[in-house]
């Protein structure tokens, strides 16, 4: 299984509301039995950005993350870590990235769980965007005052 | 995978000043009572040691004996510890044979010579 699939499921999960994961959540029915490895634990972590004209790196500022790491009777470890203090939420992602390790089990998780936040969060993003975009202003240099 | 301190803030602390009372008294027996169950062939003991001292600027030399595969991922999770294989680059050293390690002079002598 390649790396790129589970970057994804992993977004996907990290970047869905407390009430969206929450639905998720109950969707499975019965909730798999699993052990705690890690967490949840909230921390800090330094984001790093890049400078718009030289690329160069810097720190742009702290944020809070809450991970957690789980494994499953079947030994899958689910890892999850999301902004800010949802303890809850970062355990069941993680659960639900142990879940979707299982080769027979992730078609159905991904089309019935993850496709559905995916949508959701694109909606968000796009209506926020238009939000934006009405706000826009486009300034002209009309007449200089140097002549 | 198993699970490190059940609050690896308090159970690194505890550790660390049992930790700092053995070695400022040479000879005296310290009892850790960490409630660890690391993989094999790691101890309670030093697996605790491991969790409260180590960390990813802390290098770490395995002999043989010490590494097993479990017990360098379960490291490589708790600690983020980056493993070495040369003495002279570890700031910690995990000896589980000490009739095979290297001499004392293979490590790192520090900086105060």
């Amino acid at each position: 299984m390649t790396d790129t699939p589970r970057r994804r499921w992993m977004s996907v999960l990290a970047l869905a509301t407390p009430d969206e994961i929450d639905a998720a959540w109950c969707q499975l029915g019965e909730p798999p039995l699993y052990a705690r490895v890690r967490g949840p634990e909230v921390g800090l972590v330094m984001v790093r950005a890049r400078a718009g004209g030289t690329g160069l790196r810097f720190n742009i500022g702290e944020t809070t993350v809450t991970r957690c790491a789980v494994q499953l009777g079947g030994g899958a470890l689910g890892q999850a870590w999301i902004r800010g203090r949802d303890s809850r939420h970062a355990e069941r992602a993680a659960v639900l990235d142990a879940l979707l390790q299982d080769d027979g089990r992730r078609p159905a998780l991904e089309a019935v769980v993850i496709e559905p936040l995916a949508r959701a969060r694109e909606a968000r993003r796009r209506a926020a965007t238009a939000r934006a975009a009405a706000t826009r202003v486009d300034f002209f240099t009309m007449v200089r005052g140097e002549d | 995978m198993r699970g490190g301190f059940a609050d690896p803030v308090l159970g690194s602390q505890r550790v660390f000043r049992r930790v700092l009372e053995a070695m400022a008294h040479p000879g005296r027996i310290v009892t850790l009572d960490a409630v660890i169950d690391p993989p094999a062939p790691l101890a309670p003991a030093s697996a605790a040691v491991c969790l409260s001292r180590l960390d990813f600027e802390t290098p770490l030399w395995l002999d043989d004996a010490a590494r097993s595969h479990e017990a360098v991922e379960w490291l490589r999770f708790h600690c983020g510890v980056p493993l070495v294989d040369q003495p002279e680059s570890a700031r910690f050293a995990l000896v589980l044979a000490p009739v095979t390690m290297p001499a004392f002079g293979d490590f790192d002598l520090g900086t105060d010579v």
